[in-house]
């Protein structure tokens, strides 16, 4: 005969449990048209798992229930584990609609560690799961049963992904959170769901899965009331604060408080907290199935107060003995039953619970309509024969052990993993952006009271007529920092006259104007057309328009037209290296111009930066191409923060600050500079895309002398006999 | 009754040579055999009785009486008891890490590499009855050293895999990590073959450019002779400013090492020489997935179960990195598969089937 396992964590008579009254009943149904095996451990108790049962197989009604010795039960261990669970539950925000989405969030705890969880919460049985390893295949389906033991979640790792059938008894709580069980539950073949309810938490914590509610048969055979002199509320099973036994108890003494009268409440079940000792509440223990039944038909109402329902075959069998039921808004999934049968009524809090009471006590032909209407649901709906046919389609829904269809596992898993190595290769080869920064970045001085943004804004509405528009945006993009970082360099002193050189088209002129109280003085050099010219400047962000005037001289070739000593700050910024034949000359005149202890703030890009490292090592060439502008329009000879040094102290002038710094992102590092990083170690901060520099006019060089260095000058004439 | 002496330098639990001669004594004395170990300074090792090698000639006294020698570095003694005693000898290679590595840092460690290297050819003449590697890569040596293909077999290594399953993670750890963190882990001493700069970089390319909530833990033990190279890791992190994410946690009690695999998101080693290393297969058992720079012994014992390259190249090991933390399912599926691979292939059990294969006939 055909055989089909089932899994569940424990299994015997005397266990009072929800999925194990599942497991039990989805084997009843099928052991007609199949050999049932139930693939169990020896453990009774489901807080210590201690073995207590025989392993082996013990053949009962009809039902082969083999059981496994559990290797890992409770330690204090597994308590430290589970707390530290609830609390990142907690800490970290999760929940059902806690994503920023509205989604589930899950626990982020790494794969390793929800395991040993899952372990740890037991039974822990290493023969069943590797049972489960060499003898799937001898079973025309598996339905593994509820999703948070180690029995149900190792075991679906061992079956091939797409053939088992799982029933995860799934309700909100927090251990559901953990992703692990998402990624078990993807891997079966189709879910059995119990209700609608069930359903929809399913696809809003583990996503879209095939499945069908199947849910569960309940014995809906009429018993004989129980007599009792008094009418009683009645409640069965595990007598627990996670049931919302607590609350129920509070309920019911408040009631009675209020409300005197002969109604009582009676418990049947497992006490795994104490029942208060109240004149009206009975416990009764632990009682046979037909007393059980018989209490059920004798109630007034039957009452649960659990919020982690995900079946509630107990509420179910209540309502067949056409008692109503009273049950808690918190479970969708009894507030789905009540309202789907008109069966019974929901409380969320005291007021309503006393409300509903106090309703349903004096007011017997609503308790009974209700009671019909709650027998009629359950005994349409929740017949041996429909679970039954249920079943078996789903059992024969899945592929046969030894069917093609869905490969296996392992095989499935080495397919993805090579076919990745070329994919993440690829991704790889987008070089990101660099792991190397090496510069110590300077502060951007920005000017007090104005963010980087709106500096930004400001400066890209500045415009010299006649200028090209797009260039020049993308210029003062590239650019930006740069003049952030020379205005830092031009000191804050009111009342200074400054010269700046090579003024346009502006950007500077415009900060200077801004931000600094001077007198400005402007120079540029387009051609030997005029001496002096002006330039329209408008800041369209503003809506200011200034007329620049400047004066036009060569300065490596001509005298500047200013007298010794006229300025406080004379700005050389992104000229130097543009000169064609004796950037000395501009130097020297400079220094004649600038006032005793006058300040240079001089700006040129570094030769010697990052880009230009990895270019040559890449083979590319690091010249500046041939300029539009004419000869001038290109950079004709850069320098390095050494010989900018050299240079100046050599003609009169100490460096007070020299610094390199990045300003924009182009051209960052790549592969190619790993090899080298330990080489440019010791030049950290030498490797900026420009050089800053702010020096002084050294008190004792005034005099006209000029140091041209053979470095940078070669085979000139004899009577310039250079230094060094 | 053939006596056996398990043969080392040097004994200590939490190392790998160390661990595999106390899993052979073990296997052997389970199975009622006379077996002794043997070396020439042990620590750490209470529960068993070690003797002092050079008492070993006076056990190994008959011909069928058995050497198992654990050769991991040069050692003149252990060389002429190979030449001088009348019983059956095996050799277990664990490998001679190349004395290149030491150089800058140590150069009493070099030597000894250079030694072991050397002595290698001798071991391989020494025409020793059985020679067992912990790898492939490790036996390709010795038949490149004219070792008989037909004496040669490959035994990984004992370990204490299984004890790492059942230990309890240090909860300490776990509380001091408790955050949504990716956690990345390499374990394995602190040695300049481990490879840790290139670990770093690509740590740093990975934290830096994909997900700066992450973090690398380095664990193993610190050696006092390589202080110059553990202090390099250090300024090496702290240059490329991830020197706040990354944990040194040195040595760790096993307690401790459960907790840092627990926290494990991807197990990263860019080591350029391993002759087994036995923290991967740790890793395959707690199902971590793996990626790795492929040098030496590594590629044959991860065999498709993680992510490999022949590059070191720090955007590739960070790119993986990035597709196992990003795409659940290829995490599972590694971790899965890693597993597997350790229970087909690493168990002491299937260790000791390979074991009792090769030293059978010398029984």
């Amino acid at each position: 005969m055909t055989k089909v396992a089932i899994i569940v964590q424990r299994c015997h008579e005397t266990i009072v449990g929800g999925s194990e009254a599942l497991a039990w009943q989805y084997a009843s149904l099928l052991k007609d048209e199949y050999e049932v095996d139930v693939l169990t451990t020896t453990a009774v108790d489901a807080a210590y798992w201690t073995n207590v049962l025989p392993e082996g197989t013990e053949e009962r009604e009809g039902v082969n229930v083999r059981r496994f010795h559990v290797d890992l039960g409770y330690s204090p261990y597994r308590t430290e584990i589970f707390t530290r669970m609830l609390q990142d539950f907690d800490r970290f925000g999760c929940g059902r609609h806690s994503a920023p989405d509205g989604a589930a969030k899950h626990i982020p705890w790494s794969i390793p560690l929800q395991e040993e969880l899952v372990r740890r919460i037991g039974p822990y049985s290493d023969s069943l799961i590797k049972f489960v390893r060499d003898h799937w295949t001898d079973y025309r389906s598996i339905i593994v049963v509820t999703y948070l033991y180690p029995t149900a979640y190792f075991s679906q790792l061992e079956i091939p992904a797409g053939r088992a059938l799982f029933a995860p008894t799934l309700h909100d709580e927090q251990p559901a959170y953990l992703s692990v069980y998402k990624h078990a539950a993807h891997r079966a073949h189709s879910l059995i769901w119990l209700t609608d309810a069930e359903r929809r938490l399913g696809v809003n914590l583990w996503g879209d899965l095939p499945g069908r509610i199947v849910a569960g048969a309940i014995d809906a055979r009429r018993r004989e009331p129980a007599l009792h002199d008094e009418p009683y509320l009645l409640y069965c099973g595990r007598i627990d604060p996670n049931k919302g036994c607590s609350e129920l108890f509070d309920y019911f003494m408040r009631f009675k408080e209020q409300n005197p009268s002969p109604l009582r409440l009676v418990l049947t079940g497992k006490d795994d907290v104490p029942v208060p000792s109240h004149p009206d509440i009975d416990f009764r223990g632990f009682v046979s199935a037909e007393e059980k039944f018989s209490l059920m038909a004798g109630a007034l109402l039957y009452v649960m107060p659990s919020g982690k329902e995900s079946f509630s075959i107990v509420t179910l069998e209540a309502m067949a003995q056409a008692t109503p039921a009273l049950v808690t808004a918190k479970s969708d999934v009894l507030t789905d039953h009540v309202k789907e049968s008109g069966g019974g009524l929901i409380y969320s809090d005291y007021e309503s619970f006393a409300a509903r009471l106090y309703e349903m006590l004096s007011n017997e032909s609503e308790r009974e309509r209700m009671g019909k209407l709650g027998r009629e649901y359950v005994v349409n709906r929740f017949v041996p024969e429909k679970i039954r046919a249920s079943l078996i389609e789903a059992v024969e829904s899945c592929p046969k052990p030894h069917e093609d269809g869905v490969e296996s596992s392992h095989f499935a898993s080495t397919q993805m993993q090579t076919a990745s190595l070329p994919k993440i290769r690829e991704r790889a080869q987008t070089a990101p952006t660099p792991l190397y920064d090496f510069y110590d970045s300077t502060a951007l001085p920005l000017p007090r009271g104005w963010s980087e943004q709106e500096l930004r804004e400001m400066l890209l509405s500045v415009q010299v007529e006649d200028g090209p528009v797009e260039e020049l945006k993308n210029y003062v993009r590239a650019d930006f920092k740069r003049f952030i970082y020379t205005l830092g360099l031009v000191p804050e002193r009111s009342g200074q006259t400054i010269l700046e050189l090579g003024a346009n088209p502006y950007f500077t002129t415009t900060l200077l104007s801004k931000f600094r109280d001077a007198e400005l003085h402007l120079a540029n050099f387009f051609d030997n057309s005029s001496r002096e010219g002006t330039q329209k400047v408008a800041v369209h962000q503003t809506g200011e328009v200034v007329d620049y005037s400047f004066r036009q001289f060569n300065i490596e070739e001509d005298a500047f037209p200013y007298e010794d000593d006229s300025f406080d700050v004379v700005l050389f910024c992104e000229i130097i290296e543009h000169l064609l034949s004796d950037p000395v000359h501009a130097l020297v005149e400079i220094r004649r111009v600038l006032k005793p202890g006058g300040i240079l703030v001089l700006t040129t890009p570094n030769v010697a930066r990052t880009e230009n490292v990895r270019k040559i090592i890449a083979g590319e060439n690091i010249y500046d191409p041939y300029s539009g502008y004419g000869a001038y329009g290109r950079h004709n000879r850069e320098y390095t923060k050494q010989e900018l040094t050299e240079l100046l102290n050599a003609n009169g002038f100490n460096v007070n600050v020299m610094f390199t710094a990045d300003v924009n992102a182009e051209d960052r590092a790549s592969n190619h500079l790993n090899a080298v990083v330990p080489l440019l170690q010791h030049r950290r901060s030498d490797l900026g895309q420009y050089i800053f520099c702010q020096c002084v006019v050294n008190q004792g060089s005034k005099d006209s002398y000029a140091v041209r260095p053979r470095w940078l000058y070669r085979s000139m004439p004899q009577e310039e006999e250079p230094e060094h | 009754m053939t006596r056996i002496a398990i043969l080392t330098p040097s004994l200590t639990t939490g190392d790998a040579v160390g661990n595999d001669a106390l899993g052979m004594y073990e296997v052997l004395s389970a199975r009622g055999h006379n077996t002794r170990l043997y070396a020439e300074g042990w620590a750490s090792v209470d529960e068993y009785k070690i003797w002092p090698a050079d008492k070993i000639a006076s056990f190994l006294k008959s011909p069928s009486d058995l050497l198992i020698y654990h050769y991991s570095r040069g050692w003149d003694f252990g060389l002429d008891l190979l030449r001088d005693l009348p019983c059956r000898t095996a050799i277990k290679y664990h490998n001679v890490t190349p004395p290149e590595f030491f150089l800058k840092f140590n150069k009493d460690l070099a030597r000894m590499c250079l030694e072991g290297r050397a002595q290698l050819k001798l071991i391989a003449a020494a025409n020793c009855d059985i020679y067992m590697s912990a790898s492939a890569y490790n036996e390709r040596e010795l038949l490149d050293e004219g070792v008989d293909e037909s004496r040669s077999y490959v035994v990984p290594p004992f370990h204490h895999i299984d004890r790492l399953a059942n230990v309890e993670a240090d909860h300490r750890i776990l509380e001091a990590y408790e955050d949504d963190r990716t956690n990345i882990l390499m374990v394995g001493r602190i040695s300049p073959h481990k490879g840790h700069p290139a670990l770093i970089e690509a740590f740093a390319a990975y934290h830096l450019d994909y997900n700066p909530a992450s973090r690398l833990f380095i664990v193993g033990k610190e050696d006092p002779r390589l202080e110059v190279y553990a202090t390099g890791l250090r300024a090496i992190a702290r240059y490329l400013k991830v020197e706040d994410a990354v944990v040194f946690a040195g040595g760790v009690s096993d307690h401790a090492l459960k907790a840092y695999y627990s926290l494990a998101d991807v197990f990263m080693i860019t080591s350029e020489h391993e002759g087994f290393c036995v923290p991967l297969v740790e890793a395959m058992s707690m199902k971590v997935p793996i990626v790795a720079y492929g040098s030496s012994a590594i590629p044959g014992t991860v065999d498709g179960v993680g992510l490999v390259w022949t590059e070191r190249d720090p955007y590739l090991l960070a790119e993986s990195v990035n597709a196992i933390v990003k795409e659940r399912e290829t995490a599972c599926a590694l971790g899965r598969m890693g597993l597997r691979r350790y229970e087909e292939n690493f168990t002491n059990r299937k260790i000791e089937a390979e074991f009792l294969k090769a030293i059978g006939n010398l029984l």
